[in-house]
């Protein structure tokens, strides 16, 4: 039921480790799917111009979860925050080809984007209430 | 969406005495059977069919409790399985859990041991957390029972009673993940594997 192109990732996923939850300009995001028992993290290193340099990702789930995270984390470098927030589940569905039993996957990942960023965020706005 | 407590006109409760509900649904069975038409009216047997179908699917629906509570809770649209909010310790937990699973895969066969060790504490924190869970569980539910249950119409329910229903729905999903989480840690700790099969 898979395609091939989730194989591959499940099989040669990118992106697997972890960044330091504490530097200030790495955004954690944990989600995870309680029907399934899945969860995902995925951490973005962000440059101060607000660029993603760089993403990890960590995954306990099917092997559509960890396509998707792993995918995820491969589209997403390069990109802006702001650029990132708007990714929709439906990409990560297009490029892999996830049947509709596994679209929630794809969804986890995008929530996991989302909530990378505004960790990310929150720890900014902290900073600055800090400064000043 | 049907409303099985009406069909077998009982009170919307969680907690319903199973004994009273198999006498209520023999009764409505009873009065609603197809045969007791068919003879006099043959016109009134299809409806009967179909009422007597309904009594059915709603006293299998609401004699198992976790159906019942489902059932109960979709009436004011809340859904256990389109839960997402997880608290983020359990997640941190899971996290943790799932890290020492696939540790204990790969483990060489002395270092399994200290794992597995490692483990137990985690899976104990787990059924505690399900403990809690389950008394608070039982105190919302009684809430409801007691002083909600007459409210049909899921737009006049209060802001604290609406969220009576969303604590109920956010509880068990997270009792679901624990149960899961579990399930997986045992398996491990008899040293099954862990992949998840789906």
């Amino acid at each position: 039921m898979y395609s091939e192109k989730v194989l591959d990732h499940y099989s040669h996923p990118r992106n697997v480790g972890t960044l330091d939850p504490n530097d200030p300009n790495v955004g954690t995001g944990l989600v995870g799917a309680p029907e399934c028992g899945d969860v995902m993290r995925l951490q973005l290193k962000i440059t101060d111009d607000g660029v993603i340099e760089d993403a990890k990702f960590k995954t306990f789930g099917c092997g559509s979860a960890i396509a998707s995270s792993s995918f995820a984390t491969e589209m997403i470098k390069g990109k802006t925050i702001d650029e990132a927030f708007q990714i929709k589940n439906t990409e990560i569905v297009k490029e892999l080809n996830l049947p509709p039993v596994k679209i929630h996957c794809s969804v986890l990942a995008e929530d996991a984007i989302k909530a990378a960023v505004s960790d990310f965020r929150a720890k900014q706005e902290k900073l600055k209430e800090v400064h000043s | 969406m049907k409303d099985f407590f009406a069909t077998l006109g009982i009170k919307r409760t969680f907690a319903v005495e199973s004994a009273a509900l198999e006498r209520r649904f023999h009764l409505l069975q009873r009065d609603a059977h197809p045969d007791r038409f068919a003879a006099q009216h043959p016109d009134l047997g299809e409806s009967a069919l179909e009422r007597s179908s309904d009594i059915n699917e709603a006293y299998r629906i609401l004699r198992d409790p976790m159906q019942r509570t489902k059932h109960l809770l979709s009436l004011y649209g809340f859904s256990v399985e389109q839960a997402k909010k997880v608290p983020a310790a359990l997640l941190e937990t899971v996290m943790n859990v799932q890290e020492k699973i696939a540790e204990l895969e790969f483990a060489v066969n002395g270092k399994s041991e200290v794992v597995k060790d490692e483990m137990r504490p985690l899976a104990e924190e787990l059924r505690t957390k399900r403990t809690t869970l389950d008394l608070d569980l039982n105190q919302l539910r009684d809430e409801w029972d007691v002083k909600i249950c007459h409210v049909v119409d899921p737009d006049t329910l209060s802001d604290a009673e609406r969220s009576i229903l969303a604590r109920i729905t956010a509880f068990l999903a997270e009792r679901a993940y624990i149960t899961t989480l579990l399930a997986s840690i045992e398996a491990a700790l008899k040293g099954e594997s862990h992949i998840l099969k789906h």
